[in-house]
């Protein structure tokens, strides 16, 4: 655990400390630390639109709560849960709203099929692949998928981050790496 | 153990030595496995690159910690979803007018015009749409002509005697000497109406002239034109009234209802003690109450009906209901509850609480005006004006049909 973190929960732990200001002070550190975290598990779960939103929300979220961590789990735990239930929440407003969604998708795609100037396009071609792969399975199956088999999970710790029982967890890991193993095969993607 | 789910519990490391020991002997013999793991490999080596690729996409820029937001009020459009709420019921809850082609401005009185102050003192009402003329007699002479509408005079006595307070309308004069009378004409070649409440005039019209005492009304003709009835004032009697009234209560009806009944026959189940009629010669014609028929228009010219009535509360009542359509609610709901307390036993008292409710209901507290007739019903639940309450705001006030 990184200094920053380590600060951070022994703040949290103990609220009556005069030591407030360090929080403000330790979480641009977190902020770095956790970002590519947050920003990768943000990207598989809500796509690419929305990334820099929901990741700044994410955030915010965390800014916010940090007072109310009790350290009880991890802090990388605590900022994986906080991350989906900010992803779980924005993909419902989403849902909400999917007439408005039609218009930004038509723009994200050209975004993306468009030349990149730098380059990048082709360097993101796993990811593509995977998002596409991802883009078949249902929402229960993908999360649970994302946080064990792409962030490394432990399924006990995906568990506790949904909210949902071990087994369930276990289950729709093993049905979504099938049906992501069957599509990169029929993709080519796989020897 | 499907090779897949094989190959990857294997790489995941989900497997125990025993099953791991299984699945390597699997491997060994079996080409499909071989290839599941090698693509189980590829896979989990695609969603780490992906991983990697995905993290790169993040900006990490210093985080500006947002300003302290202001806290969602959901009290706010709460209230203010109540309060439009609440607007809209008050709007739905304000009374249409009643059955029966009542105004809508019922529910609010009509303003009368200032009346007109005198230097002695004495007092001009006018209702709405009147026009009258303040003529600049002799020193000790006031008069006011009358084009059309209707004046209520309060006069005030003159303790010299030598004062002159007339009213012309048309051809007809009234002179006055300290009363409070009115004087109705509608400007054409109708007749003049006067309804005397205190005191007496003398009434001067082409053919004849006469003099009213408290209590007594009489139409003159405004112009020259042949003798016709007159009638002393009877009693207002709320049963006589029903049948006329059914589909107006309005007081202020009652002239509509005066002519109608002018039209009809006397009829013989009029309350007991109805004043006996008298013939008498007269060159006007007088106006009975809505409930006193007076004898039809064809009826012999010459004949006169005078109505002995001696009881003064009665006198007053007939006088307070005429007055109704002519001030307005507002000026007599005043009337009315001072009738009542001066005279709390007398049988009109029950007629006076009617009307209270009545003027309330016009000036729309129609809550206060269900309850007071709902104790006209305590007290009198045979009374016609019941009936009158129940047809006129029945489909409009659901608490009025308990009045049964």
């Amino acid at each position: 655990m990184s200094t920053a973190c380590a600060t951070l929960l022994t703040i949290a732990q103990d609220m009556a400390s005069p030591r407030a200001p360090e929080v403000c002070m330790d979480f641009d550190a977190l902020y770095r630390e956790h970002c590519p975290m947050v920003t990768g598990l943000v990207r598989m779960m809500v796509g690419a639109v929305d990334t820099d939103d929901v990741v700044q929300n994410v955030f915010l979220q965390v800014h916010r709560s940090l007072d109310r961590f009790r350290g009880e789990s991890k802090l990388r735990t605590w900022i994986y849960r906080v991350t989906v239930n900010v992803c779980l929440q924005h993909r419902r407003a989403r849902a909400r709203k999917k007439w408005l969604l039609l218009f930004r998708l038509e723009g994200a795609v050209e975004q993306v099929a468009g030349s990149s100037p730098d380059g990048t396009l082709e360097s993101r071609s796993a990811l593509r692949s995977v998002e596409e792969a991802l883009g078949g399975l249902t929402d229960s199956k993908r999360d649970a998928y994302i946080l064990v088999e792409i962030q490394g999970l432990k399924p006990a710790e995906a568990a506790v981050i949904l909210d949902t029982p071990l087994n369930t967890v276990r289950s729709r890991v093993l049905a979504a790496r099938r049906e992501v193993h069957a599509h990169l095969r029929d993709q080519g993607v796989l020897p | 153990m499907s090779p897949i789910d094989g190959a990857h519990a294997h790489l995941a490391g989900e497997l125990n030595s025993t099953e791991t020991a299984e699945y390597l002997a699997l491997l060994a013999t079996s080409e499909e496995h071989a290839v599941a793991l090698a693509e189980a490999k590829r896979m989990r080596a695609l969603m780490k690159e992906a991983r990697s690729e995905a993290e790169a996409l993040a900006k990490p820029g210093a985080f500006v910690a947002p300003e302290p937001s202001t806290p969602f009020r959901w009290w706010v459009p709460v209230g203010a979803f109540s309060l439009a709420i609440l607007c809209l019921a008050i709007l739905i809850e304000r009374p249409a007018p009643p059955r029966g082609g009542t105004p809508p401005a019922q529910t609010k009185a009509p303003a009368l015009p200032a009346p007109l102050i005198l230097a002695d003192g004495s007092r001009i009402e006018m209702t709405d749409q009147t026009r009258v003329e303040h003529v600049r007699g002799e020193a000790d002479e006031i008069i006011i002509r009358l084009h059309r509408g209707q004046v209520t005079a309060e006069v005030v006595p003159d303790p010299t005697g030598k004062r002159t307070f007339l009213i012309h309308a048309g051809e007809t004069q009234v002179a006055v000497l300290g009363t409070r009378f009115s004087v109705e004409w509608d400007g054409s070649s109708d007749p003049v109406e006067v309804v005397v409440e205190r005191g007496r005039v003398l009434v001067t019209s082409p053919d004849a002239s006469r003099e009213l005492a408290a209590g007594e009304s009489a139409r003159f003709p405004s112009a020259i034109a042949p003798p016709v009835a007159v009638t002393r004032a009877a009693p207002v009697a709320p049963s006589a009234k029903a049948p006329e009234t059914a589909a107006d209560p309005s007081p202020a009806a009652e002239p509509r209802m005066r002519r109608r009944a002018e039209r009809r026959a006397p009829s013989p189940s009029d309350e007991p003690g109805t004043p006996v009629a008298v013939n008498e010669s007269a060159g006007a014609s007088v106006v009975a109450p809505a409930i006193q028929p007076a004898p039809p228009a064809s009826a012999e010219p010459a004949s006169v009906e005078i109505s002995l009535v001696s009881d003064p509360v009665t006198n007053e009542m007939v006088s307070m209901i005429r007055s109704v359509g002519s001030h307005g609610c507002v000026a007599m709901l005043p009337r009315f509850e001072a009738f009542m307390r001066a005279n709390a036993a007398h049988r009109h008292a029950i007629d006076a609480l009617y009307l209270k409710g009545y003027c309330l209901y016009r000036m729309g507290n129609q809550d206060e005006a269900v309850r007071i007739w709902k104790k006209v019903e305590r007290r009198q639940p045979k009374s016609p004006w019941l009936r009158t309450v129940r047809d006129w705001t029945q489909p409009r006030l659901p608490d009025v049909s308990r009045l049964r």
